[in-house]
C-alpha cells in the first residue's frame, strides 16, 4: 500500500511542538554548562581536589555533549520545517 | 556586622568551616559539603526534568522520530550528580565515624582511669583530712605563697595568667578533656563502690539517667559536695517585670537573635500578636552573671548551672517560668526560645519541661546536651568547639535539632586575651552566627529561616504588633 499522504501542515506544526520542548532544554543545558562550579569551596585538597575537579569537568562535558546532541535535533527540526515551507 | 569590642585585636572572623549534623541524624557534614549536595541534587532535578521534556518532545505525534540517545546522555549527567553525591555522604558519614571510634576509646580510657585512681587519690585525700590535716593545710598554704603576689593579689595573678593564656583552655582538645572528665566522675563513684575499673570503662556502665553517660550523676555529686561547704544551696526566687516597650521589629538572622539575648535583665520576652490570631511569644534568656559557688541573691549564678546540669530545679528556670506566665503565656501559645550561655541551659529546661508549647529554639554555647529534646522542634543548638562550657554537660546526646558547630579560633591566629574563655564570649558566638546567616546549605538556610519566620510574618499581617517585656529575678531567703 502506497503511504498516506500527511498533510505539510499537520507536520509543520508537530515539528514545531517538537521544537518548542527541545530549545529551551538546548538553552539550560549551554547555560548550565558554563555556571560557576556546583561544588562550594570546602577546603579540596589532595586525593578530594582531584576528584573535585575531575568531576567539574565530567558535568561540564556530559553537560556539553547532551547540549550538542539534542541541538543537532533542533537543527535537524528547523531544517525539516523549512523543508516543508 | 560590626566586630565585638572585646575582639579589638582581630580584625576579621577567624572561626573554621561550620559543621553541620542535620536533626535527626548524627552524621556530621560541613556547610560547603552540605550546599554542595544541594545544589548537585537541583542539577539531578534539572537533568530528570529535561528527560521529561525529551520524551514529550519524541512522544509528539507526527513528528520527527528523536535519536534514541538523547535520554541516555542526559541521564549519564544526572547519575554522575548522584555519584558524587553518594561519594559526600559517605566521606561525612566515615568523618563522623572515625571521630566517634576515637571518642568512645577516649570515654572508656577516661572511666578506667576514673575508676582505677579516683578511689585511691580521694582516699589519699580523705587519709590526709583525717589523720595529717597539718601536712595537707601546709601543702596548701606552699602552693598559695608560691603564686607571686601582683597589684591584684594572688587570686589576681591566677585571673591575670589566665587571661594572657586563653589558648590553654581555648582548643576543642581542651573542649573535649572536660567533656571526658564530666562522663567519668561516675566511673570514679562505680571504683569507689568496688566495681573493678575494666567493668566501669565499659559503655553503658554508667551511673546515668536517661542514657546521659553519668553527667547529671557528676553534677549532683558536686552539689552533694559543694554543700557540705555551704555551697550549692538552692532558693526560692521573685520576679520583677522592668519596663514594658513596644518591638518596631522582629529579628532576621541568629546573629539579630543572638544580640537580643539580654545580659543586664535575665529575661527578654517579646510578645507578637495579629488580628485574629492566637499570640506568640520568643523567650530570650541570659548568660551566668556571678560564678560564684556561694548563693546571694542573683539567680544566675553557678548553682543554678550546676543544678541545670544535674537536671534538677533551678533558680534560674524557676525566674523564667515565673516571667513567662506573667506574661501571659498560656500552656498551648506557641513559644520559640533562645538562650545564650546558662540562658541556654534554661531554654532546653523549659522545652524539656513539657510545660510550654514550646516550637523553635536557639541556644548558643548551651551546657545542654544532655537533655532529651521532643520532636517536632525547628532551630538549632550552636557551639563553638574550642568552648568547653558546652563540654560541662558532656557530649551532645540529643540530635533530634539541627546542631551547628565551629571553631571560633581556628588556625594560628592567638585568641584575644580581653575576656577569659573568648571561644564562650559573645564575640566568639556573633562570629558563628554571622557565620550561621551566611550559610548556605538548605539545613541551615530552612531552620534559620524558620526562626526568621516565626516572628516576622505577624509583624506582616493585619494588626501585626510586638511588645516587649524584661524582667529581673531574685533569690530570696532559703
Amino acid at each position: 500500500m502506497p503511504p498516506v499522504p500527511v498533510d505539510p501542515a499537520a507536520l509543520r506544526a508537530a515539528y514545531e511542538r517538537q521544537l518548542a520542548f527541545l530549545v529551551p532544554v538546548v538553552d539550560e543545558l549551554e547555560r548550565e554548562a558554563i555556571a560557576p562550579s556546583p561544588l562550594l569551596d570546602d577546603d579540596w585538597r589532595g586525593p578530594a581536589a582531584e576528584a573535585a575537579h575531575e568531576l567539574l569537568r565530567d558535568l561540564r562535558a556530559g553537560l556539553r555533549d547532551a547540549a550538542d546532541a539534542i541541538d543537532d535535533e533542533v537543527r535537524r527540526l528547523r531544517h525539516r520545517i523549512a523543508e516543508l515551507m | 556586622m560590626s566586630r565585638p569590642a572585646e575582639f579589638g585585636g582581630i580584625a576579621e572572623d577567624v572561626g573554621g568551616p561550620l559543621l553541620i549534623t542535620p536533626a535527626g541524624t548524627t552524621v556530621v557534614s560541613t556547610d560547603a559539603l552540605l550546599a554542595s549536595a544541594d545544589r548537585l541534587r537541583a542539577l539531578e532535578r534539572s537533568m530528570h526534568e529535561k528527560v521529561r521534556r525529551v520524551i514529550g518532545a519524541d512522544a509528539v505525534a507526527l513528528g520527527w522520530p528523536l535519536r534514541d540517545d538523547l535520554v541516555p546522555r542526559l541521564e549519564r549527567v544526572r547519575a554522575r550528580c548522584e555519584q558524587a553525591r553518594d561519594a559526600f555522604g559517605r566521606a561525612a558519614e566515615q568523618y563522623t565515624r572515625t571521630e566517634e571510634t576515637i571518642e568512645a576509646l577516649q570515654r572508656q580510657a577516661a572511666g578506667f582511669l576514673a575508676a582505677l585512681l579516683g578511689p585511691a587519690l580521694l582516699g589519699a585525700l580523705a587519709r590526709l583530712i583525717l589523720f595529717q590535716p597539718g601536712v595537707l593545710i601546709a601543702g596548701a598554704l606552699a602552693g598559695w605563697a608560691a603564686i607571686p603576689d601582683g597589684p591584684g593579689g594572688r587570686l589576681g595573678t591566677v585571673r591575670d595568667f589566665l587571661l594572657a593564656h586563653p589558648e590553654l583552655i581555648t582548643s576543642p582538645e581542651f573542649a573535649r578533656f572536660v567533656s571526658l572528665v564530666t562522663t567519668s566522675l561516675d566511673d570514679v563513684a562505680l571504683g569507689l563502690m568496688g566495681v573493678p575499673a575494666w567493668i566501669a570503662a565499659i559503655p553503658g556502665v554508667d551511673l546515668e539517667r536517661g542514657g546521659d553517660q553519668g553527667v547529671a550523676f557528676g553534677a549532683l555529686s558536686t552539689v552533694a559536695l559543694g554543700s557540705l561547704f555551704g555551697m550549692f544551696r538552692e532558693t526560692a526566687v521573685t520576679v520583677a517585670r522592668e519596663s514594658t516597650s513596644a518591638v518596631t521589629s522582629a529579628p532576621t538572622g541568629s546573629r539579630e537573635r543572638l544580640d537580643r539575648i539580654p545580659e543586664a535583665s535575665p529575661v527578654r520576652i517579646e510578645k507578637y500578636e495579629a488580628d485574629g490570631m492566637p499570640p506568640r511569644y520568643v523567650v530570650y534568656l541570659g548568660p551566668t552573671e556571678t560564678f560564684s559557688p556561694l548563693a546571694d541573691d542573683e539567680p544566675r549564678d553557678l548553682t543554678s548551672n550546676v543544678y541545670g546540669v544535674a537536671g534538677l530545679d533551678p533558680g534560674a528556670y524557676r525566674v523564667v517560668e515565673l516571667a513567662m506566665a506573667d506574661a501571659g503565656i498560656r500552656p498551648g501559645d506557641e513559644v520559640v526560645v533562645s538562650g545564650f550561655s546558662q540562658g541556654g541551659l534554661m531554654a532546653d529546661l523549659v522545652i524539656a519541661s513539657g510545660d510550654w508549647n514550646v516550637v523553635g529554639k536557639q541556644t548558643f554555647g548551651a551546657p545542654s546536651g544532655n537533655i532529651p529534646m521532643p520532636d517536632g522542634l525547628f532551630g538549632m543548638a550552636v557551639r563553638n568547639t574550642d568552648d568547653f562550657i558546652p563540654a560541662l554537660a558532656g557530649p551532645q546526646l540529643d540530635h533530634r535539632v539541627l546542631q551547628v558547630e565551629r571553631e571560633a579560633f581556628a588556625g594560628d591566629t592567638p585568641p584575644p586575651t580581653a575576656l577569659a574563655a573568648p571561644a564562650h564570649q559573645r564575640g566568639g558566638y556573633a562570629d558563628t552566627a554571622d557565620a550561621i546567616d551566611a550559610a548556605e546549605s538548605a539545613a541551615v538556610r530552612e531552620q534559620n529561616g524558620m526562626l526568621d519566620r516565626f516572628a516576622t510574618e505577624y509583624l506582616e499581617l493585619p494588626g501585626g504588633r510586638a511588645t516587649q517585656y524584661l524582667y529581673r529575678g531574685e533569690r530570696v531567703g532559703d
